[in-house]
């Protein structure tokens, strides 16, 4: 569907998902750009392709995928631009939803919770490098691609409309990260364009079909208003956000929190673990050593050692090809990396799931606020505890069992919503889906979110384990132990305190 | 993936984005399945460097395995259950026991577990070496390969080693091979009709691995057409030629629509998938690359053919990087951040008048000799020949449709639509020229004066303007 605008489209894409993509010229410069074409070697759902062959899609197709439904909702919503003012809107609307993931690391997340784990950068870290990204890296870009607007966008009377490459840049960055921007809804929000080319594009590749919501009917029924923003206004079109909410829903527990996906990450995050003391990351062995010197130090004020961008850099840019390579070079050398490499192609003996219900414990007051560098020693505290208990007198390099743990869900972003019940009626004001007492759904999905969240235990290698012994002590441990307890945080920082000393010596004799 | 009560996990069902919900049951393939050479598929991309133009075209060899195991199976179904089967004037049916279909499924699950890294573009590089005299064949691999395979003892402890071997064997390009083949399977009391039948059923024109593969690419890379359901086959037989001594399949009038629209899919991909220019520039520079590899680094092709998509890219990062071995050819491998070698001249027979197709092959050899000088003056992989000769295969004379009452005739024969199709494709000849970027700003003259001297005056008339045409219409290029 080629729709003409106020500039020429140089070229198009062809897409599974929306099948022809239009491309203007400037876009197709930041699609050739070194930056972009990283996303296209980066799976979009990490090691999931291990387990779901289709699963190969790159953060790059989706890019584009987005960057298209973002002119279609401007299109439809907003209209076809026409003053300066608004075509620059359009142009950077479009540029930003192509660029709202190219701050992703190698594999996608799993890179992201891998530095997290390790305690070298904060949460959200690819939102800063995206910022790094469009401003240095493309630096030489924008000239050029400001130069094409003007030369696409003149008419046989006028000139074209010129634009300065830091307004150009300015505005992009303000659509992806910036609150108050009107656009940034569509970006990053409870309906936006990277949920919504996620969701059928994962579909697609999977051939999970639960995702069959749909985009247009969405789309439709979406008004924007200076007051409310982008809200849905008739039923239709909350009964559309509620199945795209459900496709969402299910998209989580089934493709990303799929075992094996699951299970290949956490397998992958040791080996790297394993690899820092082989000086294969100088920058995360130096960072990860900052780190475990301030948890040494004092646990309970520990922050991770958040090293700034440029030293985190050379392991942020890599792509799948280095991770994977990095992996296979760490296990040449490291017999216990071995060891887990070898469960990558295969499955483990017994894998146990023990979900929050079974635990009958607040998990919100303890996990709600917990980073992944606390979940990552609590994985390894229970690792160790299980080990214990269900195969006595194992070695300490013993790695026969992995204990993964779920993010705990994360709040929602409120997006706005208002029912009319017929053409001429609007009710009320624009409010959060969540607080439309009419619309049960939404409250019962974050519910639903809470009760899938889960401890997954595998046995990798059984050989020696009582069974029965581990399935005992998982409910022991989860239920009486003290880790789980809010009052008793002091026990566990006690733990963590002496884990990170021993981790300290041993990489510091490297 | 899937999850039993017990909370232990399946990793056998398959959630295949083309085909079913598929599952593998049989403890044999699950065995298979589990082996580091059929797990090495997954890192392995069916179509080469396709998803430079055409990002969803990601796919994997591994899917392509699964794929065609489950329409193998449609086809099995068709052919022997529901009574469709109608015996042929030889009498002689296909009568699949059990373990000769346990063979066919082991034979399509493992086929083309011994290719190489990037799929075809492997194959291609390996060709590059062949063209300079050192022939080097896929076939020779595949002993070598199976063997290793077969020394697992999956195949050994189920007695379908030689089934399977005889099954997947590499193509016989002469009697001489087809009598040693034959030979192979009468000494290990192998039923060679039925083999080939299978075979036919496998590779055939309407075989599993091409219904699969076209399905396939069509659907990810977006071409409109190729939804394609076994179902439309009902009524297919396979039949005996006497005169040839090889089975073919018989096709019911009403099923000749559904291979029209198939064949139709194959042809727009191979004008706009897999002849697509940037494609063909991209795969040259990766297989230069990889000719590098083997002529000036010392590796050695079965180990660079035992490796994957990541272990290859990331070997040639290494030996194409500053203060590398190959750092003057570095620019062979920019195909990475999409910037490609200059098209100074591209081809396609299509484009070209009737009468410079049969200067092609004369071409091709000058142009080899002009590619070795050029490398000598302007450093190795400073200009790229590509060409593309197609083989004009018989494949297609192996179907025919059956019209009640009357005499078999050939599908070209009745279908106009299919044999233009067929007309076009087999004298689809690519010749491309294509320069390093840096030298493209100003052409050395030496390029310049050798390449009209070859190819004449149409490099006035025709090559160039087509070389500035795509550069206009490709993406890529900008």
């Amino acid at each position: 569907m080629v729709v003409k605008v106020a500039w020429t489209w140089s070229s198009e894409i062809y897409d599974p998902i929306h099948q022809v993509i239009p491309v203007a010229s400037w876009e197709q410069l930041v699609l050739n750009s070194w930056s972009m074409r990283r996303l296209q070697r980066t799976f979009q759902t990490s090691y999931n392709f291990l387990a779901l062959p289709g699963a190969t899609h790159t953060r790059y197709a989706h890019s584009v995928g987005a960057m298209h439904l973002a002119w279609r909702i401007y299109e439809s919503v907003i209209g076809i631009p026409v003053s300066k003012e608004t075509i620059k809107h359009a142009i950077c609307l479009r540029l930003a939803a192509l660029l709202h993931d190219v701050g992703h690391g190698p594999l996608s997340h799993a890179s992201e919770t891998l530095m997290a784990k390790l305690g070298v950068i904060k949460e959200r870290f690819h939102e800063d490098a995206a910022r790094k990204i469009i401003l240095d890296e493309m630096n030489s870009i924008w000239p050029q691609v400001a130069k094409e607007i003007e030369d696409e966008t003149k008419e046989e009377d006028k000139p074209g409309h010129k634009y300065a490459p830091e307004e150009l840049t300015g505005e992009i960055l303000k659509i992806l990260f910036d609150h108050s921007h009107f656009l940034h809804q569509l970006v990053s929000g409870d309906i936006d364009v990277d949920r919504l080319d996620y969701l059928r594009r994962d579909a697609f590749h999977t051939n999970i079909s639960f995702t069959g919501f749909d985009t247009d009917l969405l789309i439709t029924h979406l008004k924007y208003s200076t007051a409310d923003g982008f809200y849905l206004e008739s039923f239709d079109g909350i009964k559309a956000a509620e199945a795209m909410l459900i496709a969402r829903d299910q998209n989580f527990s089934i493709i990303n929190f799929n075992p094996i996906n699951r299970l290949s990450t956490a397998i992958a995050e040791r080996i790297l673990h394993l690899g820092l003391s082989t000086q294969r990351f100088p920058e995360l062995f130096e960072g990860r050593k900052a780190f475990l010197r301030r948890v040494a130090a004092s646990p309970e004020q520990a922050t991770p050692a958040a090293l700034d961008l440029d030293a985190i850099w050379e392991f942020a840019r890599k792509d799948d090809t280095d991770q994977w390579n990095a992996v296979e070079e760490i296990v040449q050398s490291n017999g216990a990396a071995k060891y887990f490499f070898e469960f990558f192609f295969k499955q483990p003996d017994r894998t146990y799931f023990v979900y929050a219900k079974d635990l009958h414990l607040d998990l919100r007051e303890w996990l709600g606020g917990a980073s992944h560098w606390e979940i990552a020693f609590l994985e390894t505290i229970m690792e160790k505890q299980l080990l214990e208990k269900a195969k006595p007198g194992a070695s300490a390099d013993d790695r026969s069992l992995i204990v993964d743990m779920m993010p705990y869900p994360a709040e929602p972003k409120y997006h706005r919503f208002r029912i009319r019940h017929n053409p001429e009626v609007v009710i009320g004001k624009a409010q959060p889906l969540e607080d439309i007492d009419a619309i049960p759904t939404v409250k019962a999905l974050r519910e639903n979110e809470r009760l899938a969240w889960r401890i997954c235990i595998y046995a990798l290698d059984i050989g020696g384990v009582d069974i029965n012994k581990l399935k005992d002590e998982i409910k022991h441990l989860f239920i009486d132990s003290p880790l789980f307890r809010r009052d008793n945080k002091h026990d566990f920082y006690l733990l963590i305190k002496q884990l990170a000393s021993e981790e300290l010596m041993s990489l510091e004799q490297q | 993936m899937g999850l039993n009560v017990e909370g232990t996990m399946e990793t056998t069902i398959f959630a295949d984005p083309i085909g079913r919900r598929f599952k593998l049951e049989n403890p044999l393939i699950k065995g298979i399945y589990a082996t580091r050479e059929i797990q090495r598929l997954k890192f392995i991309r069916q179509l080469g460097l396709v998803p430079l133009k055409y990002p969803g075209a990601m796919h994997s060899k591994f899917e392509h395995c699964i794929g065609r195991l489950e329409i193998v199976r449609e086809l099995v179904d068709l052919l022997t259950g529901g009574g469709n089967f109608i015996a042929d004037e030889t009498n002689d049916k296909l009568d699949l026991q059990d373990n000769d279909r346990l063979a066919l499924e082991v034979a399509t699950f493992m086929k083309g577990f011994e290719t190489g890294p990037y799929n075809m573009v492997f194959d291609n590089a390996v060709e590059r070496l062949n063209r300079v005299g050192e022939i080097v064949k896929r076939a020779d691999n595949f002993e070598d390969t199976f063997s290793k395979f077969s020394g697992k003892n999956l195949l050994v402890d189920h007695n379908v080693i030689d089934s399977v071997r005889s099954i997947i064997r590499p193509r016989e390009k002469n009697d001489k091979e087809m009598a040693a083949a034959r030979k192979y399977m009468r000494d290990r009391g192998l039923d060679f009709r039925k083999i080939e039948k299978i075979r036919l059923l496998l590779f055939g024109p309407l075989g599993a691995a091409r219904l699969d593969f076209i399905k396939r690419d069509a659907s990810y890379t977006g071409v409109p057409i190729g939804r394609f359901s076994t179902h439309y086959l009902r009524g297919l037989q396979i039949r005996w030629n006497k005169e040839l001594d090889k089975p073919y399949f018989a096709l019911p009038v009403n099923a000749v629509p559904m291979v029209e629209s198939l064949y139709a899919s194959r042809f727009i991909m191979y004008f706009n998938v897999y002849y697509a220019p940037e494609i063909r520039v991209a795969e040259s520079m990766l297989g230069a690359a990889i000719y590098l590899l083997i002529k000036q680094a010392n590796q050695r092709v079965e180990g660079l053919r035992n490796l994957n998509d990541f272990q290859l890219t990331s070997l040639l990062r290494t030996y194409f990087s500053k203060g590398e071995k190959l750092e003057d050819a570095e620019s062979l491998v920019g195909y990475e951040s999409a910037t490609l070698f200059e098209p100074i001249f591209f081809l396609r027979t299509d484009i070209l008048h009737p009468y410079y197709r049969g200067t092609l092959k004369k071409w091709a050899t000058e142009l080899d000799e002009f590619e070795k000088q050029a490398w000598e003056q302007h450093g190795p992989g400073s200009i790229l020949v590509d060409y593309r000769i197609p083989r004009t295969s018989l494949m297609e004379k192996m179907i025919s449709v059956r019209a009640d009452g009357e005499e078999d005739v050939q599908l070209e024969d009745y279908s106009p639509a299919i044999r233009e199709m067929l007309k076009k494709e087999n004298t689809l000849h690519i010749l491309g020229v294509y320069i390093k970027p840096s030298l493209a700003q100003s052409l050395p003259r030496d390029i310049s004066e050798g390449l009209k001297d070859i190819l004449g005056k149409v490099i006035k008339e025709r090559g160039r303007e087509t070389s500035n045409q795509i550069k206009r219409e490709s993406s890529i290029w900008r």
